[in-house]
Parts: structure tokens; sequence; C-alpha cells
């Protein structure tokens, strides 16, 4: 994918920048606020990284000029200001996502990820499926291998999260966003336990390992590679 | 103003003005009973004067200077014209009776029977005088008693002091009318006073309470008029001014702190992930141990981060007003999600956790945010203090004021003495900061949240257990 990074701090761009090459992305890099403007709309990307405070042209400014022409390139804002209302100002400016200083590489990247996907993918599908688990989203019911499983619905919900996302990194913060509402770190790693949980009901049973643990950043469903 | 009257009275202002007045009144009714005292006394004195010298008209009248002796007869010839009184002209009053008593002559036809009759007494009473028109009236009467000598006969001499006793009166209706009036007045005054000096000391006092509620920002108004209210409110406002100035360079100087560590500590932290990146691709054993050294180093660069990230939240917290970011939200709801959240949690301790709201449909006006995290850390620190079996309960109940939640577990507690110690940012109790991890903030933010909701934080004793309560949430809808 091609991504813009619009960032002044020039360590953070750097830092972003070849973290996205080294995951096989080309990354273009802009300082100000004008520049990345002018970049985003006469160039062609597959997203845009923003910094919400960027000299010229503040970050949330940039987002709601490129999204008044109508151009709709998914777009992660980040900021230091990691409040709720900041967040919510910073979403309904129109960017995709909203990412707060700091962040480890990996949570960055399965964001951005993200948003390239879900504006690839629609979100009314009422079907999900990963390997032999189907999820129906319309009956709330779960398959693995034709076998009704029996849910509780935060289990449910972080299983939809989950598949939506399948080959993807979904990091602990993003299931407390997208799961709980919570925009904050609990101190204790809760979302493992209900990870442990989850898989408790439909990797082990079934000796087919979905969830997998990406140390030290979140979790990705895979289909296990059948050997044959 | 249907509240305020009330407050008015019991206001210091308005006692002093009651008493205030009260002194005023007292030196009216002074001012009124010399005046009164001193008018009739005048009065009385000119109409003995009067009397006197009707009574030397009298004694003129008989030859009484050459002969020593009173002539009857002189007399009564001499007040025989006087049978009526005329009202306007002549206001005097005769009565000449003889030794048995009998009239003998005078506009008066009966010696008034409770009267003595000793020589030069002095008299007032009330009696019937005849006038000219042929009428008879109850008049008021002064007059003196005259023995006539030799002759036995008794003389009494006076005036009709009606018109004295009716300017009396009314001088008295005056008086009382007066008094009435004048405390009248003296209360309203009194209430006048105490009113404009409790609003000008409430505006001080509105002011104070936005102040303690967070907002540095306001001043008071001032009259302009010079006087000593203005002088304290221009000292308040400077107050403030100053205050303001000291506690945004304060925050300044903490939000650069913050900023100019976290900013080297994100750096740090990046160069470390991208460390850990390179070394991930790299399959030799030797390569582990540098690979678990640099997690470790991230692990811990994270948890400072987490630290200035709660620090700075909490300032943040306590600096915003109430009611920004507030919302709706429904309290058992938000308890159903903390549960959701840490059942499972519970669950791999064997602790039971559990929850009762009072009333389902109970809706709070709340930063939803910043309580979810509160409670979230409530529980968090009842998760890492009970022991395994043990019970942890949330609960939403109505109180006297408002609502509340509580979070009760059956750990080892908190000693009393503590209590208000652990608020504070960084406290830990000595013997879990060993053996707990934490880094001491999450109490000081629940304290942060209560504050910002101006609500109660009561931590107590659960018997066995630490119960902390958050009180007087306002419900939205019971």
């Amino acid at each position: 994918m091609r991504i813009l990074v619009v960032e002044d701090d020039e360590h953070t761009r750097r830092f972003i920048a070849k973290g996205l090459r080294e995951s096989g992305h080309i990354a273009e890099e802009a300082d100000n606020g004008v520049d990345g403007l002018h970049r985003a709309r006469t160039e062609e990307f597959a997203a845009l990284i923003v910094d919400r405070m960027l000299p010229k042209l503040s970050g949330l400014e940039l987002v709601r000029n490129l999204r008044q022409e109508n151009i709709s390139t998914p777009i992660l804002i980040l900021s230091a200001l990691g409040d709720v209302e900041q967040r919510i100002e910073g979403l309904k400016s129109g960017s995709d996502d909203y990412l707060r200083k700091p962040f480890s590489f990996a949570e960055l990247l399965a964001r951005i990820e993200s948003i390239v996907r879900r504006v690839d993918k629609s979100e009314t599908e009422t079907r999900l499926t990963v390997g032999e688990l189907n999820m129906d989203l319309i009956k709330r019911e779960v398959r693995m291998k034709g076998e009704k499983i029996d849910l509780r619905p935060i289990e449910f919900r972080i299983l939809e999260v989950l598949m939506r996302s399948s080959g993807q990194l979904v990091t602990r913060t993003m299931l407390l966003e997208r799961v709980w509402n919570y925009n904050f770190d609990p101190q204790t790693n809760v979302v493992d336990t209900h990870i442990s949980r989850l898989r408790s009901k439909i990797d082990i049973p079934y000796r087919y390992p979905l969830i997998h643990t990406i140390r030290g950043s979140g979790y990705q469903m895979n289909p296990p590679v059948e050997d044959s | 103003m249907a509240l305020s009257i009330p407050k008015y009275f019991k206001s210091y202002t308005f006692v002093l003005s009651v008493i205030y007045a009260a002194l005023f009144c007292a030196s009216i009714i002074v001012v009124l009973t010399v005046v009164y005292f001193s008018a009739f006394q005048f009065l009385r004195a000119q109409t003995d004067q009067r009397i006197d010298e009707d009574v030397l008209r009298i004694v003129a009248s008989t030859d009484w200077t050459n002969t020593r002796t009173f002539n009857i007869r002189d007399i009564r010839d001499y007040l025989s014209n006087r049978r009526r009184l005329h009202p306007k002209s002549d206001p005097s009053v005769y009565l000449l009776v003889d030794r048995s008593q009998n009239y003998v002559a005078g506009n008066l036809h009966k010696w008034p029977s409770d009267l003595s009759y000793v020589d030069q007494t002095r008299l007032e009473f009330v009696a019937q005088v005849y006038y000219d028109d042929d009428t008879r009236k109850n008049h008021p009467v002064r007059a003196i008693v005259v023995t006539l000598g030799n002759t036995g006969h008794n003389l009494l001499v006076g005036r009709d002091i009606m018109e004295i006793e009716a300017l009396r009166q009314g001088y008295l209706r005056l008086f009382w009318w007066s008094i009435v009036a004048a405390v009248f007045l003296a209360i309203l005054g009194a209430y006048w006073v105490s009113r404009i000096v409790s609003r000008r000391l409430e505006r001080v006092n509105t002011l104070s309470r936005s102040v303690m509620a967070g907002d540095l920002s306001q001043r008071v108004t001032f009259n302009a008029s010079g006087d000593q209210f203005d002088d304290l409110a221009d000292n308040i406002n400077q107050m403030l001014e100053r205050i303001q100035t000291l506690v945004e360079a304060i925050r300044s100087v903490s939000d650069n702190i913050a900023h100019d560590l976290r900013t080297p500590l994100t750096r740090l932290r990046n160069d470390l992930d991208e460390i850990a990146r390179n070394l991930s691709r790299r399959s030799e054993p030797e390569m582990e141990q540098a690979k678990e050294s640099v997690e470790k180093a991230i692990f811990e660069a994270d948890s400072l981060l987490r630290t200035f990230e709660a620090l700075l939240r909490i300032a943040r917290l306590e600096n915003r007003p109430f009611g920004d970011s507030f919302d709706e939200v429904s309290v058992g709801q938000l308890i159903e999600e903390l549960i959701d959240l840490y059942g499972p949690i519970a669950d791999g301790q064997s602790i039971s956790l559990t929850s009762s709201v009072e009333s389902d449909s109970a809706v709070v006006f709340v930063d939803r945010d910043a309580l979810a995290q509160a409670l979230a850390n409530l529980v968090d620190n009842a998760l890492k203090y009970t022991p395994q079996h043990g019970t942890i309960a949330v609960e939403g109940k109505s109180s006297a004021n408002g609502f509340e939640i509580a979070i009760s577990d059956n750990g080892p507690g908190i000693p009393a003495e503590y209590h208000q110690e652990v608020l504070k940012r960084f406290v830990r109790l000595d013997d879990s900061s060993r053996t707990t991890p934490g880094n001491g903030l999450g109490l000081s933010l629940v304290a942060a949240v209560a504050r910002m909701h101006n609500l109660d934080l009561v931590l107590e004793d659960a018997k066995p257990g630490l119960r902390v309560r958050l009180k007087n949430f306002k419900l939205v809808k019971p």
C-alpha cells in the first residue's frame, strides 16, 4: 500500500515511515499540513497518517478539507491529546480512526490495515467466515465445523471484531474501544482473560487454533494451515 | 426572591439592622415622651395661673382686704352672672356651696362627691357643666378649693380643660401611630439594608463556589461606587488573578515536564520497538536473550508512559468544569459492562463478582468515560487485594442525597487512618507496594472523577474488607 505520513516531528515520521517500509508498504512523507493536503489531493494513496498538531495547517483542518472535496482516502489521526472529547472531535472531522501517542508500531499498523479494509469491505455483511468457523450476524449464531457454539453476548462481540479483521492484528486497545467502548486502558490485562475464555469455547474443544496471540501487541485470527 | 427572604432574616446584617432599628424606635419614644410631659406640664401650669387670677378677682369682689371677712352675697352676686358657661369665650367653672354643701351659686350644680373640701387643694375631675345653651355636658375640669374662712362656705374655682384633654388625646394617638410607623419603617429598612448587603456578599459567595469548583476565570462584579464592597471585590479579583497566574504557571511547568519527559521516552520506546522488530527477523539462539531484554525495556518504558498518562489525565479531569463532556448514562448498563469486563478475571481467581442495581432505569448525568475508568479502577483494586474465594459486590442504590454506587470487597481492607492518605497521588500502603503491581494513581483518579462530578467519595470498613462509596449522583430519571 502507498501511505502518506504527515508529521512534523522528524523522529516520529521516520519511525513510522521506516516501519511501514519494513512491513512492505510504500511510505511517503510530508512535514506540514499544507504540503500534506496538496499531496493528498494530487496523488493516489491507500491511507493517510496525519498528526493532529501540524505547522501551517492543523491535522483536523487537513481532514475536513479533504472530506469537503469528497476525497475519501482512509485517514488515521495521531495525537498526544487522548481524552475522549478530543477523540470524538477527531473522528467528527471525518477521520476513520484516532490513535494516541505514544503508540507501538504494531498498533499503528493494525489500525491502518483495519481502516483500509473497512473501506474495501462492507460493514453490512451478515455472514462472517474464517476457516471452518461461521458467524451469522442476523441469527446471532456461531458454528464451528457445523456445530453450534453457545457464546455470551460479550464473547460474541469479541469474536465478531476478530473475524471482521481476520488475518490482521487486533490490539488490546482496539478491542477495548470496539467491544466495550472504553477509551482508557484498564490496569489489568482484562482483555487477555476474555480471549482465553473465548479460546476455551472455540479453539481448544475442536483442536482448531484460530485466535493467535501476537506477543506484546494483541491478537490475530487466522485459519490453521492445513497440512493435509 | 421568595426563597431568599428567610436567608435575609437570618443574616448577620439583618440582626445588626434590627438592633439599629430598635435603638432608633427607642429614641423616638424618648423624644415623644419628653415632649409630652413638658408640653402638658406647661399647659397645666398655665391653667393653674388663670384659676389663681380668677380666685383673686372673686376675692376682690368682696371687701376682704379691709374686713378680713367674706361677704357671701357679694360673691354670689359676682358669680350669679356665671350660672352658665360660655364654652367658646370663657372656660371658667365655679361652684359656691354653703356649710351643709348646698348649692349657692355657679355653673356647676353639685360638688363632685368624691372630692375633698380641704382649702387650697388642686383637683382634676369630670363634672356636669351647664352651658348657656341650656345643655350640660360631662367635661374635664381643673380646679382649686377655696374655703371662705368665716362663712363656712366652700368655693370651687376651675377651668374647663376639655381642649387640653382633646389635645392630649390627639397627642397620644399621634404618639402611638408614630411608634407603629417607626417600627414598620425600621423593619423595612433593616430588611432593605440586609438585602443589599446580602446581595453583594452573595456575589462573592457565588464566585467562591465557582472557584472551588475549579473555575478560576470568574471575577467579582463591581458597583464602581468605591465603597468597601468594591474594595473587597477588587482585592478578591487581584487575589484570583494572582492564583490563576500561579496555577497556570504550575500547569504549564508540569505540562512541560510531562511533555519534555514523554517525548524522549516515546522516542526511546520507538527505538526499542524498532530493535525488537529487527531482532524478530533473526532466529539465532543468541538473539533470544537480546529479544527478551528489549521486551523488558519496552515494558518498563510503557509503564513509565502510562504513569505520565495517568498523571496528565488526573490533572485534566481536575481542571475540567462540571458538566463539560457530560452525558446521560444508564447506571445499570455501566455496571453491567463493568461486570462483563471483569467477570472472567474474577472467575479465574475464584472470586465472586456480583452486582445489584436498585433501579434498572436509573440514569445519571456524568462523563461516561471518566466514571467508567473510576469504577474499573475500583474493581481492579478490589480484584488485586481480595483473596481466592472472596467476594466483590458492586451496588447501585438510591440514598438520601440521590444515587450512590458502592464497591465492597472482603479483602484485608485499608486501616481507617489511611482512608484519606491513599487518595493522594503515588501513595501506596507499605506492604502492597512491593507485592502488587500499580502506580499509586488509581484511587487518585477516582478522587479526581468524584470531584469533577461533585460526588462524595467515602472509604469505609466493610467488616471485613473495604467499601468505596461514590455518593450524591443526581438522577436524571428515577
